[in-house]
């Protein structure tokens, strides 16, 4: 389980850095792309926080028993 | 179009640069598509978020009656997930209408095509090479709107230039008739 959402996590990750490389080596509107930047990753940070804590609240080894069973 | 109109554009995007500028050359004019396609394009990711906040009401106070084993914790990380996920969907469909543009600059015209993230084509043409400039709006909205297409006729290989949906195409095709003009009287 750790193991998928780890790549769950890289696969946001390498997402967000191929986006923030397009706008920094593109250069077309500087203070839109910083803006846009900015935007992404604090937005994509605070969910992806949230969501740690709330994988780390969930007992997968339980949860996985009983829907298994 | 007099010479302090075409100083207008210029002073706007003085700012702006994009990869492969030469020194001696100024952005006139950047164009997107109109900002009815950006809603258009960005509606399924409004309309998402709004069902998933609906979702996280109605989970939180009726999930133990249609799920008797309803976890209040899973169900938030699993509304999380969807979240990262539209969120980053929303910045990757902003990146490709952001980066398809089309930037008229004091030489020539710049067509850029974003396809996805990996995927970006750049074709050019030279103001001397133009030798047709059309535009069409056709539809009630894009009249009402004022937004179309503009077509740009050349000598080049490319054939064609599309300039899709985007506003005040009749302004375009002047200034490009125009910046054509000038490149001939220069040579």
């Amino acid at each position: 389980m750790l193991l998928l959402y780890l790549g769950f996590i890289v696969a946001v990750l390498g997402a967000l850095v191929m986006i923030t490389y397009h706008l920094l080596s593109f250069r077309l509107n500087p203070s839109l792309a910083r803006f846009m930047i900015t935007l992404m990753w604090s937005g994509a940070i605070i969910l992806l926080l949230l969501n740690v804590y709330y994988f780390y609240r969930i007992d997968w080894e339980v949860l996985l028993a009983e829907f298994l069973l | 179009m007099t010479k302090e109109e075409i100083l207008q554009y210029k002073r706007r995007y003085k700012n702006y640069d994009f990869k492969n500028k030469k020194a001696d050359e100024d952005i006139i004019l950047v164009v997107r598509q109109h900002w009815l396609v950006f809603l258009y394009e960005f509606l399924p990711y409004i309309i998402a978020l709004i069902f998933l906040v609906v979702v996280h009401f109605v989970l939180q106070e009726y999930g133990f009656v249609f799920f008797p084993a309803f976890n209040s914790d899973l169900a938030i990380f699993l509304e999380l997930v969807v979240g990262i996920v539209l969120w980053v969907l929303f910045f990757i469909s902003w990146v490709d209408f952001y980066f398809d543009v089309w930037i008229v600059t004091t030489h020539r015209v710049v067509d850029i095509e974003q396809l996805g993230l990996f995927n970006r084509n750049v074709s050019e043409l030279e103001h001397s090479k133009v030798q047709d400039v059309t535009t069409e709006i056709h539809g009630f909205l894009p009249t009402l709107l004022n937004f179309g297409y503009v077509y740009i006729q050349t000598a080049g290989k490319k054939g064609r230039f599309i300039f899709k949906n985007v506003p005040h195409p009749d302004k375009i095709r002047k200034l490009i008739v125009e910046l054509q003009k000038r490149e001939d009287l220069r040579r």
